[in-house]
């Protein structure tokens, strides 16, 4: 039962990428890292994490730059704090869609604190993990949501535990087709964002595939989809400070009234952020009348399997959906 | 009394720059050279029995100076123990250490070896009640003993009994069993049948008012000093001294002249922190181990498990109305929730029935209810116990009767608002005032009540807009107690006032009123707060009393000091006593103009002696006045003018009853099922206003926290464990100044005197919390047309609702 007392541990300011990844290659699982510590500092204190080195990324000052790419793209550093991505030019010029979902996301306070890249890596939100429950992304042999309180849950997607993917910036930086830099020991690597978590079908005590000594670097926005219109929407049950009982990102391209390519992305539903190419499908290639976009918001989670206090999690995806096709028509 | 020249005007309150600029302490500010942190063993299990506690490894860690377990320390009997050798909730605490520092602190917890025999648990009031079903507490599943009632509400509710009781034959399959057995409880105000025959339209319906944590910004912090004197004293956080003092005593054993409580300043208690607390035993019981003061620090989570919370309301109410809309007829049968370690469930029941004859006035009812245990935490007065949760149970069915019966509802809370000194309680005794009827009209005033109701069920999109409204009350002032007054030999002028200052300013209020029957200049009066030994006695600052229950004894003692002031010139200049008056901190004479000055005459006390010093107690307070008030002037007997005052049942009449009247418009979107409070009107009866903006905040923030109530805030327990899941604030979903209302808030007074309050006043903390409860829920059921019987209305109930079909898109 926790104390409130972080034990002791050692912490370390990381001057480099590389001092980083040198330090948590040393320290091996003994390491945790910490940048706007809005999240961890919770596991910390509430002793469900013990590390005994923290390595502290905050100083890489060069992490925190976002700029405008060459190719009329994006590159932010997962330093930068979710306000800076807000009120950025770079990004509020023809990737609006990024600055609102950071603006939904937790409180001011949180906000200035925390890092984009924090928010993508964010764990899980499930209460009953975060309890301290012993439940298979815990380590132990059941799922506690499943016969307990799962009102918050996922509907679809999930193999055994059933959280939900909280991350409003991930549906954002999805849905305009973003990647993620990743680099470790053997250096740098990148991948579609949409690739970068993890299911618990493939490993259910993560969230995403970052290694114990990779950090996170940089998120890079295309230029596909500068420009287009946009859509996002968090539903929460409080405004103050919530995570999204469901959200969407919708990135679509008309050509008059037709449209020519669209990505939906919504977290709530599923572990891992969820395309619903069921909805994009159905529009893509056909004009947003009310007919169609009444089509293609019906039942648009297919493969759902909700449990009873989460049923309305379907009407709440269709209508995202229709609200996201609509608000574009 | 005199000139009103501060009473209904604002001020500078005397502890605000202390909060603005960070000086003010809180009990964890409080440091000492040689202080030690305490930190508890607590169980991880809803319902479990320490079979043996392994103390060992942690004594002999090297910075550990004390280790206590459940051995060391007093049972309680239905009250929380300072620590539990079964406790039956999760997080209670079976042992405790103190440490030099805190790391140490939570080693040696960590270190405590405890051997646990896990016993079955019950979070559900309703399955407590099923033939077979586990028992909460090893006493029983039922507190049997005699509701202490609203003023003794802080006192933990009711007298110490148990039972099991089981509804052998009853169906369960319903929101309320159907044939339920025993009730432990029961109110008539006539025939309830012939009342039903009366009526034309009746409408039944079960609405659970739900349980939430209390959750206050800060957390129990306490730093306990136990003298090698046997003097113990106390820094606590607390919203009361007088009661907390007398309580923590009682806690450790000992006489409260012994003790010496202090709380300057109070984060927040919503009635939690009403009286004293298990956890400040805690740090007391450490430091008798080693006579050096010990701080426990209290943690967010901490107070979720190991605080306190609202308890559960469930009621079944039909009512009947007749062709008038009056209500003819009101019966309800109700089962709250106590949690494990109190019987406020009783309380939480009275004061919920007391609050509905107060507001509806039903020509006969019957009420019975049955108060339960679960494993889960201690229920305790949370802002209107009983009678919010009593606001938001009716509020839809109240709704759905006048609709029924082809009335507007606010016809209907017109119609059966109470008379000015209408009957209340079980007794039917009257009410000193009651202006809800008012309350009303001017909150349907304030939001365009015909607009709103024009707007209702239309829809804007997805969103669809509905009105309600609801009211709540309190009984918000008592007699019985002390004041005390000190007028200084420089001329100033000292209200010893003994309740807290839980953050409402009322105890300023109090100071006001004095000051105003002193003809005192208020740069010159000092209001003492914080300290038992400064304290007069009085109850607790809880149940919106501070101003009627204080405020009437300090007015009283001013009197007496205006009258001792008046004699002592009468001695110095001539004539009677009856010829001067008391202006300017000057006693002059009506005719001469000759005057003395307060500090001359509080010289002339000095010199006098006896009753104008207190080294004599005047015979009508021998009797009557508590000791602790007497000891409270002991630092100025001799040194200055004394003036005690003393509240009788001489002086009141009736249950000094405050109103609300709220009425709230909402928009609910279909497809999102969310609730957005558009606009609202909560209009108060609280008598006189003394301090205009302290009343608007008190509404305010009643409606923020009434708005939080009915869409945000519960306690969630897994039921397979019985461990609560949302116990952390962005699980938990206090309501904060973000989650206000979208358009205007219309806050005001009715404003018209009581007869037997202070300067008329009498008090508003709780009613608007209710009655914004009340009404948002309504306005959603206008919205939707359909009832929600669990609360809060997230939006997944509503969406639930769409799903079903019960709400038509």
């Amino acid at each position: 039962m926790q104390q409130d007392m972080i034990p002791p541990l050692r912490h370390i300011d990381a001057t480099s990428v590389e001092h980083a990844v040198r330090l948590l290659d040393e320290h091996g699982s003994d390491a945790a890292t910490i940048a706007g510590n809005t999240d961890e500092i919770n596991w910390l204190k509430n002793r469900d994490r013990t590390p005994e080195v923290l390595v502290d990324l905050k100083p890489i000052e060069e992490l925190e730059e976002i700029s405008e790419t060459s190719d009329g793209g994006l590159r932010i550093g997962a330093l930068a704090t979710l306000s800076d991505v807000e009120g950025h030019d770079a990004v509020n010029d023809g990737f609006s869609l990024i600055a609102e979902a950071m603006g939904e996301i937790a409180t001011p306070q949180i906000r200035n604190q925390g890092t984009i890249g924090g928010n993508l890596t964010q764990d899980s939100r499930c209460w009953y993990y975060r309890g301290g429950f012993d439940c298979y992304r815990a380590g132990g042999n059941t799922c506690y949501a499943i016969t307990g309180e799962s009102s918050d849950h996922a509907v679809t997607d999930y193999s055994r535990c059933i959280t939900a993917h909280p991350s409003d910036g991930a549906v954002a930086l999805i849905a305009l087709g973003a990647d993620v830099v990743v680099r470790g020991p053997r250096g740098e690597r990148r991948e579609p964002l949409s690739e970068f978590f993890v299911g618990p079908e493939d490993n259910i005590t993560v969230m995403h595939d970052l290694a114990h000594d990779e950090i996170l670097t940089h998120i890079e926005v295309p230029s596909d989809w500068r420009g287009e219109d946009f859509y996002f929407e968090k539903v929460r049950g409080r405004d103050s400070w919530d995570f999204a009982i469901g959200n969407i990102a919708a990135a679509i391209r008309t050509s008059g009234n037709t449209v020519s390519d669209l990505r939906l992305v919504a977290n709530g539903f599923a572990p891992t952020p969820k395309r619903l190419r069921k909805a994009e499908n159905a529009i893509r290639g056909n004009s947003l009348t009310e007919s169609n976009i009444a089509s293609a918001s019906e039942n648009v989670l297919p493969n759902a399997r909700p449990q009873e206090d989460n049923e309305y999690k379907l009407n709440l995806a269709d209508s995202l959906v229709n609200r996201a096709l609509s608000n574009v028509a | 009394m005199s000139n009103h020249n501060y009473v209904g005007t604002d001020f500078e309150v005397p502890d605000g720059r202390a909060k603005v600029t960070g000086e003010a302490k809180y009990a964890d500010d409080y440091q000492f050279d040689n202080l030690l942190h305490a930190k508890t063993v607590k169980s991880p299990y809803a319902h479990a029995r320490a079979r043996s506690i392994d103390t060992s490894a942690a004594e002999s860690m090297n910075g550990v100076e004390a280790v206590i377990t459940h051995e060391d320390v007093p049972d309680a009997t239905v009250g929380q123990p300072v620590l539990a050798k079964e406790p039956l909730t999760f997080g209670y605490p079976v042992a405790a250490v103190a440490a030099s520092d805190e790391y140490t602190a939570a080693a040696a917890v960590e270190a405590i070896e405890v051997d646990w025999e896990v016993l079955d648990h019950v979070v559900d009031p309703i399955e407590t009640l099923k033939p077979g079903s586990p028992n909460a507490r090893p006493e029983g599943n039922a507190p049997t003993g005699e509701a202490g009632g609203e003023g003794a509400e802080g006192q933990g509710g009711a007298e110490a009994a148990f039972d099991t009781i089981k509804w052998d034959d009853a169906d369960f399959s319903g929101d309320f069993p159907e044939n339920p057995g025993e009730f432990t409880m029961e109110w008539n105000w006539g025939d309830v049948g012939e009342g039903f025959e009366n009526a034309e339209t009746i409408y039944e319906d079960t609405v659970s008012a739900h349980p939430q944590p209390t959750n206050p910004m800060e957390p129990r912090s306490t730093v306990a000093e136990w003298g090698t004197d046997g003097h113990v004293t106390i820094w606590g956080s607390s919203q009361s001294i007088s009661l907390t003092h007398t309580g923590v005593a009682g806690i450790i054993g000992k006489s409260p002249q012994d003790v010496t409580f202090i709380s300057n300043f109070c984060g927040g208690g919503f009635g939690s922190k009403g009286t004293a607390y298990p956890q400040m035993g805690v740090p007391a019981f450490l430091s008798r181990e080693v006579n050096r003061p010990v701080k426990i620090r209290g943690t967010r989570r901490e107070e979720f498990h190991w605080g306190n919370g609202r308890s559960t309301f469930i009621a079944k109410t039909r009512v009947g109305l007749d062709s008038e809309g009056t209500i003819t007829a009101m019966e309800i049968e109700a089962i709250g929730d106590s949690g494990a370690y109190s019987a406020d469930a009783l309380s939480t029941l009275s004061s919920g029935f007391n609050s509905l004859t107060q507001c509806w006035q039903p020509e006969t009812l019957r009420f019975r209810g049955i108060g339960v245990f679960t494993n889960t935490p201690k229920r305790w007065p949370q802002r209107g116990p009983g009678q919010n949760q009593a606001a938001l149970a009716v509020a839809q069915v109240i709704d759905e009767a006048a609709k029924q019966a082809g009335f507007d509802p606010l016809e209907v809370c017109l119609q059966n608002s109470p008379e000015n000194r209408g009957p209340a309680g079980a007794e039917r005794l009257p009410m000193t005032s009651a202006y809800l009827g008012e309350a009303y009209e001017l909150a349907a005033d304030a939001i365009d009540y015909e607009a709103k109701r024009e707007r209702s069920g239309t829809r804007e999109g997805s969103k669809v807009y509905g009105v309600g409204m609801a009211s709540a009350s309190h009984q918000s002032g008592y007699v019985g107690f002390d004041g005390l007054i000190v007028v200084h030999t420089d001329g100033t002028v000292e209200v010893r006032q003994g309740a807290g200052n839980l953050g409402t300013e009322s105890f300023a209020a109090v100071a006001r009123m004095a000051a105003d029957t002193m003809n005192a200049d208020w740069d010159n009066v000092e209001v003492s707060w914080g300290s038992s030994d400064k304290s007069s006695f009085t109850l607790g600052q809880f149940s919106s009393n501070t101003t009627f229950t204080e405020g009437l004894a300090n007015v009283k003692a001013a009197e007496t000091a205006v009258q001792y002031l008046k004699e002592l010139a009468a001695a110095e200049l001539g004539g009677t006593a009856d010829a001067y008056t008391v202006e300017n901190h000057e006693v002059v004479h009506g005719q001469s103009g000759q005057s003395m000055t307060f500090a001359e005459a509080a010289q002339a006390a000095v010199d006098a002696g006896g009753k104008y010093t207190a080294e004599e107690i005047p015979e009508q307070y021998q009797e009557n006045l508590v000791p602790l008030t007497i000891a409270a002037a002991s630092d100025a007997v001799g040194q200055g003018l004394v003036a005690f005052g003393k509240t009788t049942g001489e002086d009141l009449d009736g249950f000094v009853t405050s109103f609300a009247g709220a009425i709230a418009e909402v928009s609910v979107d279909l497809e999102t099922g969310k609730v957005v409070v558009e606009e609202m009107a909560n209009y108060n009866d609280s008598g006189t206003v003394v301090h205009p903006e302290s009343f608007e905040a008190q509404v305010e923030g009643g409606a923020i926290q009434g708005i939080g109530y009915t869409l945000f805030e519960q306690y969630r327990h897994d039921e397979g464990t019985g461990i609560p899941v949302n116990t952390d604030l962005y699980k938990n979903k206090p309501p904060s100044i973000h989650d206000y209302v979208a358009g205007d808030l219309h806050v005001g007074a009715v404003g018209e005197p009581d007869p037997f309050g202070p300067f008329g006043a009498k008090g508003v903390g709780e009613p608007p919390y209710g009655a914004a409860s009340g009404a948002v829920a309504a306005a959603v059921k206008d919205a939707l047309g359909v009832t929600f019987n669990e609360f809060p209305v997230t939006p997944d109930k509503v969406l639930a609702k769409v799903r079903s079909g019960e709400v038509e898109l």
